[in-house]
């Protein structure tokens, strides 16, 4: 199920650009520089802000499964992009791709998302 | 009723309940548009009723490029800082601080900075009185154009005590009484509360407002310096409800260990 790697692509014709609008605070403590991509299954979503949260279910090397952290922009960002409250729902796999947390805990700010349907959408 | 209607019936139905609810997605009243239907942003600035330039709507910035550093456009080594204030902004721009500043806080950015957050604000245009509601942690700011001078020795506060004049086309405010505790930007410039901030906003366009911001902060500069920002107008759409304190999670990182 995980696959985390660097990459600069995710879908076709979808580049990973831009530094991150956040209204909230920095971005340091997340590794922008070098993206990196998990893949799982949805467990929550938290459609808040100041930023909204998916808890994704991965499973590592060992086939242990791991909760990550995925963040996400403000709303009123995600509205833009498309994204309602229901986007994404529990069960879901998706793929996130983003900046990993330098602490190395199961933690990204992501910059886009393949929902289980297969659209790629910003976040 | 068959099925075909029944199906019509229900799809009706739904957008009638629908298209309110969708508040988001409201078009703006009063703007111009072209003949496909999209805001005419390069249209003529608009006036209000009593002749004044008209800087209503709904505005944001179109880039982090000033939050991440108010000083952006200046040169390497023309920004005229104080020696305590530049290294205190290298200090901070190594991230060792990241939890300190009050926006990672979820306390206010400050004047000029909560411009330059990447939420929208809308701004509401009165005769002698400018309001401006940001998105951004739910803030206000009253921009008095009433003819009021700026308060003798006031309480120092986030977002600071707004006075402002017309000169042509550009409303003049003036903003002092600041606490000191925010920082310009996410580099970290840093205030005091000796800080004067005047903001000259002019609506260039339908779609774009300029703001030109003048830093005067004695004690943390060796002499006002000048930034000028523009805001695209966000039209179609509404201010959310931002409550930062509602779901933060970032801090336990930011803050040392």
């Amino acid at each position: 199920m995980k696959s985390r790697r660097t990459f600069l692509m995710l879908g076709s014709g979808v580049v990973l650009t831009a530094l991150p609008m956040l209204a909230h605070h920095g971005t340091g403590m997340y590794d922008m520089a070098n993206p990196t991509t998990i893949t799982g299954v949805v467990q929550r979503f938290e459609w808040t802000n100041p930023h909204a949260y998916i808890y994704v279910e991965v499973k590592d090397e060992n086939g242990k499964a791991v909760e990550w952290a995925v963040e996400l922009m403000s709303l009123n960002h995600l509205k833009s992009y498309g994204w309602a409250r229901n986007t994404v729902q529990p069960g879901e796999t998706i793929s996130c791709t983003g900046g990993a947390a330098k602490s190395g805990s199961p933690a990204m700010l992501s910059s886009i998302i393949k929902l289980g349907d297969g659209r790629v959408i910003k976040s | 009723m068959s099925k075909s209607r029944l199906q019509n019936a229900v799809l009706l139905w739904a957008m009638c309940v629908s298209a309110p609810a969708q508040w988001l997605n409201l078009p703006t009243k009063g703007i111009p548009r072209t003949k496909d239907g999209k805001p005419d942003l390069a249209a003529p600035a608009p006036k209000a009723s009593n002749g004044k330039p008209d800087l209503s709507g709904i505005w944001e910035t179109p880039s982090p490029k000033y939050l991440a550093n108010i000083a952006a456009d200046i040169k390497p080594g023309e920004l005229p800082i104080q020696p305590w204030a530049e290294a205190l902004t290298k200090e901070r721009m190594t991230g060792s601080q990241a939890g300190e500043e009050s926006n990672a806080n979820c306390l206010p950015q400050g004047v000029p900075r909560i411009n330059a957050t990447p939420n929208p604000f809308k701004i509401l245009q009165y005769p002698d009185l400018v309001v401006i509601l940001y998105e951004a942690f739910n803030q206000w700011r009253q921009i008095f154009v009433d003819g009021r001078e700026l308060p003798q020795n006031p309480n120092p506060s986030w977002l600071g005590y707004s006075a402002g004049k017309w000169e042509g086309d550009t409303l003049v405010v003036d903003t002092i009484g600041f606490n000191g505790k925010t920082w310009l930007d996410q580099a970290g410039h840093p205030t005091t509360e000796a800080l004067h901030v005047t903001e000259r906003f002019r609506r260039r366009d339908m779609g774009h407002l300029e703001i030109r911001i003048t830093i005067d902060d004695p004690k943390a500069y060796t002499k006002p310096w000048t930034v000028t920002e523009v805001m695209q107008l966000v039209a179609d759409t509404e201010l959310l409800e931002f409550v930062c304190n509602e779901n933060e999670k970032d801090l336990v990182h930011l803050r040392k260990k």
